[in-house]
Parts: C-alpha cells; structure tokens; sequence
C-alpha cells in the first residue's frame, strides 16, 4: 500500500515536469514561429501586391512597375480576383490570397516562381504579373 | 499515519494541477491572442491608403468616368453621360452576398448634384475623399468637386 502511493508520486512527478516542458516547448515554438515572420512577410507582400493592382487600375495608358524588394523565396499567382503568395513548401493552409476587383473589361494574371525581380504590367485591359526583364530598371 | 499523508498529498496535487491547468491554458491563449495582435499591427494599411488607391480608377480610367475622345483618356475630366450606375456598376462593384466587408463608395458630385452608390453602399461613412475634377456635359468643361464616402466595411 505505502510503495503504491510513492509510485503514484513519482507518477505525478513526472506528469508535472513533462506538462511543464511541453508548455515551454509550445511557447518557444510559437515566439520562434513568430520571430521568423515568415507569415508576416507575406501578408505585406499580398497586401503590397493587392495595392499594386488597384494603382495600375488607376493609371490611364500602360505602365509596368517592379516591386522594390527582392522576393526569390516566394511564389506569386495572380488571378482574375486575388493575388496569392507563398513559399514553395507551404501547404494550402499557410498560402496568403488578397482579393481585388477589376472593372468588368479588365482581366489579372500571371505567376512567378521564386525570381528576384517581380514586375506588373497594365497592357491596354490586361495586368499581367511577370519577371521583370533585363531592360527594365 | 504515512498512508493518510501519501493519499493528501495526491489529492492536493490534483487540486493544484486542476488549478494550473486552467491557468496555463489562460497563459497559452493570452500569448497567441498578444501574437495575433502584433501581427495585424505591423501588418496594417491605412483604410484612407487603401480607399485613395481604389477611387483613382474613378477619375483616371476610360472605364469608369474619366472622359474618351475615342484615341486617349483624359484623367481627371469627368464625362457626365457615363456617369451612371451601369458604368459605376462596370467599373467597381462588391460580390453581391458578401461585399459589405469590402470598401464601398457614395459619390456625389457636388455642383450637379447627381449622387451614386456602389452596390453593397448602405450610408456607414467612415470617412470622406474629395477629389477636384473637370466635368465634360456635351462640349462644355466646368469645374467641380467628387465627393467620395467611404465605407470600409460593415
């Protein structure tokens, strides 16, 4: 009866020291997941990407505009009412998608696919995202 | 006498672990909460931003209300025939269920006195933009003012 008691406490013991662990294993997980900012960055990039598209709506004629960063590590799709960033080893989940609306006569598309340079063009009714070319600087 | 301590000190135990389990899942969701918070606070675009960047299609593009003599676009004129809901409707408009969450716009302009609203527009202004135009009636210019209320979301 007395051992089974002491072995219950011994249980406890380890239960407490394993809960406190994996708390401070959370926490760390969470702080370092935030440190990374790797969601962040591309929440700005979306956003920076959605507001691209509005000024280029904005302009009369045609322009082409790169963005002023240099964003190899990530993928960009643009379609008809959202611009997505993402990373290529990303799940579904972790993809960043911005909506946008066009006129009705306009059309959006385009991908890039971890280049440094990242171009939009507005070409008549058409914004296409794009590498940007050598020439264009 | 020992039995009656082991079998206290596991029952207190109990208590204090029931105790610090409600207090760490307090922890726990206090710190992903200041995270989210921090998060949309280096992530945030100024609503005034992000309208000012939407309403330039307004007075810039042939599309919208900006005047087209047929080979160029002239920002800034306002071509009165076209200013309408059909071509409001051509140039900006929300996704009928949902658009409430996006921003909506109420235009006036003031010396015609001729108003329009996007379609998810229900008079929540949060703020207003206004921008100096030229309006063309005919073939006659005048100068006047575009009212733009904006409501960022409902």
């Amino acid at each position: 009866m007395k051992k089974s008691k002491s072995g219950a406490s011994i249980i406890m013991l380890i239960f407490e020291i394993l809960v406190v662990i994996m708390v401070i294993l959370l926490t760390l997980e969470v702080a370092k997941g935030m440190g990374k900012s790797e969601t962040v960055r591309k929440i700005n990039l979306a956003n920076d990407l959605k507001m691209m598209v509005d000024t280029l709506v904005g302009v009369p004629g045609n322009a082409v505009v790169e963005y002023p960063q240099n964003v190899s590590e990530y993928i960009f799709v643009l379609n008809q009412g959202d611009a997505v960033v993402y990373k290529k080893e990303d799940p579904e989940v972790m993809r960043v998608s911005r909506g946008f609306y066009l006129p009705a006569e306009m059309k959006a598309s385009g991908a890039l696919n971890q280049k440094a340079r990242l171009c939009l063009e507005k070409n008549s009714q058409m914004i296409i995202l794009r590498e940007c070319r050598e020439n264009e600087r | 006498m020992k039995d009656k301590k082991g079998q206290f000190d596991v029952a207190r135990k109990t208590i204090y672990w029931m105790m610090a389990g409600v207090v760490i899942t307090i922890v726990v969701i206090s710190f992903a909460l200041v995270m989210a918070n921090y998060k949309s606070k280096i992530t945030y675009v100024p609503p005034e931003l992000r309208a000012e960047l939407l309403v330039l299609r307004l007075v810039n593009n042939g599309e919208c209300f900006a005047y087209e003599d047929g080979q160029r676009t002239f920002p800034g004129v306002i071509d009165l025939d076209r200013f309408n809901n059909e071509t409001l409707y051509h140039c900006y408009h929300t996704e009928q269920e949902k658009g409430y969450h996006d921003y909506n716009f109420g235009l006036m302009l003031i010396n015609e006195n001729k108003t329009l609203r996007t379609n998810n527009f229900f008079n929540k202004v949060d703020f207003v933009i206004t921008k100096p135009v030229l309006v063309r009636k005919g073939a006659e210019l005048s100068n006047d003012l575009l009212r733009i209320e904006v409501q960022v979301k409902i």
